[in-house]
């Protein structure tokens, strides 16, 4: 029973890997629908694909970037910490994603689609700053994954943020 | 055709045995109609829907539920028999339409219901309904037969049922439905589920849980950041949007073969899925134009078809029960409202004019409402609007709501809400205001999916 698992984690696994691979092909064409994992769920299930901790990054220190309450602008304070992670990501081969969060305020639906164009607007800023494009990832968390637990302002403003992993390749 | 000329059948009709309910229901759209002109930016209230139904001093049916007859072939049963009449006089009082009479005269009145929620007229009727339970087992498996029986002595429904794979509560919730349905016309909730996203940590999963809050359990066992369930055809598939390989994509888990499938997974987003029955679509949010666009798909995410066009944000989908329109979010005014738009994304018209933050739309099955979140005095509001913009009124005043979710009667709202500790769901009755919570445990739920069937 275990081995089965195990080899269904592998599959599972693989299946990921290739259509994550498959993804930017299907950027720009009308993409057929999806490569389609199928799998039956048998619990208990594959672990999450473990979050994306680096290895060992060149020594990249790339800041959160902070937004307004219900808003994707760059702040000032934003712009600043997005040069200073866009010289770094220039001078390196690292990829990176970044991921948009909101704060537990708004609604589960609207707070995903604020954090990927907050995601959005911290990538376009660097690819604008001369990053490739293609070592950029974004992905949006929405509510979901807050770095402060309160509920006040400041457990807020620290949530509404743009936050990257570096991945080295 | 038939589940057409049922979703859409117009809301009158279904209170045609019971004179009184549409005089005070009536008396709630006028006060509606009253306070429809009034600018709610200013700090005007707005009105309060369940209120003013309470005032209007709500009527309800009343009903005994009886110590049952129990043949001595069953009586190693009486564990099962009490959670049967426990469970028929909850069904009758969350359906919203009945006061089931005191303990003298119905013994098995459940544990757990809030007294708000079983509340007898000004003046109750002298012959009130009761229902006649005979519980017998004498093939060996136990069985029983239910009567509704009318204050004239005349019954009104009779069923007999053997207690198979549907269990106890299965079977009462069957006749309750139709209790409901005889003596209103309307289409009971008893039989329906709600679907909602559980957190634990960094994870969350699908879990189902009984309109009345028993036989909750996990669907899903992804071990990922799991949310926004919504129900298939008849409760045969769940589709959600799961974290588990890596980004936020659509996948469909089939009821029966347990079998799970991506549905969607472009490029960013593939979030916020709502299925329409008569169009055999999906209508969901996409961001592989690189802007949060409405788009809708079929069941397996072939022929997407994209619905919005603006830069701004347009999330949220929600079909009308016919399939003709879909209302949504958009922030293209500046800030979240909600609009409507034909199903091929022509003609698009803003629904909601006030208020800094509107979001979250649900259409009701009858086609009336659209149930959204407002954000008014810091609070995010259940909220109610025509979905021609008319009438817009506050459901649910306080905490921070989310997510409404409409029961298959056009009555109930399930929603998410913050007050205090973690987010629970809650219920709520159009008509009266109550509220019950639904889930329960420190496991915060959102994102809650009531099944039409």
């Amino acid at each position: 029973m275990r081995r089965m698992l195990s080899a269904g984690v592998v599959a599972l696994v693989a299946v990921g890997l290739v259509a994550g691979c498959s993804k930017k092909t299907m950027k720009d064409s009308t993409p057929p629908p999806a490569p389609e994992p199928t799998r039956t769920e048998a619990p208990p299930p594959p672990p999450p694909p473990s979050p994306p901790t680096p290895k060992a990054p060149e020594r990249l220190e790339l800041n959160d970037v902070f937004f307004d309450y219900d808003a994707s602008g760059l702040r000032d304070d934003a712009r600043a910490t997005l040069t200073a992670n866009g010289k770094q990501l220039v001078g390196s081969q690292a990829t990176a994603t970044i991921e948009g969060h909101c704060d537990e305020r708004g609604t589960t639906d609207y707070n995903l689609a604020l954090g990927e164009k907050r995601a959005n607007a911290a990538k376009d800023f660097l690819v604008s700053y001369g990053v490739d494009a293609g070592r950029l990832k974004t992905i949006s968390y929405g509510e979901n994954r807050p770095f402060a637990m309160g509920h006040d302002e400041a457990a807020f403003s620290q949530n509404r943020r743009a936050h990257f992993v570096v991945e080295n390749r | 055709m038939t589940r057409l000329e049922q979703k859409i059948a117009p809301r009158a009709a279904t209170f045609s045995k019971h004179g009184t309910l549409p005089a005070y229901f009536g008396a709630a759209v006028a006060i509606a109609i009253a306070f429809a002109g009034v600018p709610v930016a200013s700090a005007a209230p707005v009105p309060e829907f369940g209120l003013s139904v309470k005032r209007a001093g709500f009527k309800r049916i009343t009903i005994q539920v009886p110590e049952p007859e129990v043949k001595s072939s069953a009586t190693g049963w009486r564990r099962d028999v009490s959670e049967a009449q426990e469970t028929l006089a909850r069904d009758l009082i969350y359906s919203g339409y009945f006061f089931v009479m005191d303990q003298y005269a119905s013994p098995y009145l459940p544990a757990g219901v809030s007294r708000a929620w079983n509340v007898g007229n000004e003046r109750p009727e002298t012959r009130p309904y009761h229902v006649d339970a005979v519980w017998s087992a004498e093939t060996g498996r136990l069985g029983v037969e239910l009567k509704l029986v009318d204050g004239a002595g005349q019954q009104i429904v009779g069923k007999r049922y053997e207690v198979g794979d549907a269990g106890i509560r299965g079977v009462i919730h069957h006749f309750a439905d139709q209790v409901v349905t005889a003596t209103t016309g309307a289409r009971g909730i008893a039989q329906t589920k709600i679907a909602y996203a559980r957190v634990t940590g960094r994870t969350s999963e699908i879990w189902t849980v009984d309109y009345d809050g028993f036989g909750g359990k996990a669907l899903t066992a992804q071990r990922s950041l799991t949310l926004s369930p919504c129900w298939g055809t008849g409760r045969s598939w769940v589709a959600f949007t799961s974290y588990v390989e890596g980004q936020p994509w659509l996948y469909r888990l089939d009821q029966g073969s347990r079998r799970l499938r991506a549905v969607s997974s472009y490029s960013g987003l593939n979030t916020t899925p709502d299925w329409s029955d008569l169009r055999s679509l999906f209508a969901l949010t996409l961001t592989r134009d690189g802007n949060a666009e409405v788009y809708s798909m079929n069941r397996d995410g072939r022929s997407p078809q994209r619905l919005t066009h603006h830069p701004a944000i347009d999330t949220s989908p929600t079909w009308s029960a016919t399939g003709q329109q879909i209302a949504f979010t958009s922030d293209r005014s500046g800030v979240p409202q909600i609009y409507v738009m034909d199903a091929d994304g022509g003609n698009v018209r803003r629904v909601t004019q006030h208020g800094l933050y509107s979001d979250s739309p649900a259409w009701s099955p009858d086609g009336q409402w659209i149930a959204y979140v407002c954000r008014r005095d810091g609070e995010f509001q259940l909220s109610l609007v025509r979905p021609d913009g008319g009438g817009e009124r506050v459901l649910v005043r306080d905490g921070q709501n989310d997510s409404p979710s409409w029961a298959n009667d056009s009555r109930h709202v399930a929603f998410a809400s913050r007050r205090g500790g973690a987010r629970a769901v809650y219920v709520v009755d159009l008509y009266s205001g109550l509220e019950r919570r639904l889930t329960s445990g420190n496991d915060e739920a959102k994102t809650p999916a009531w099944s039409l069937q």
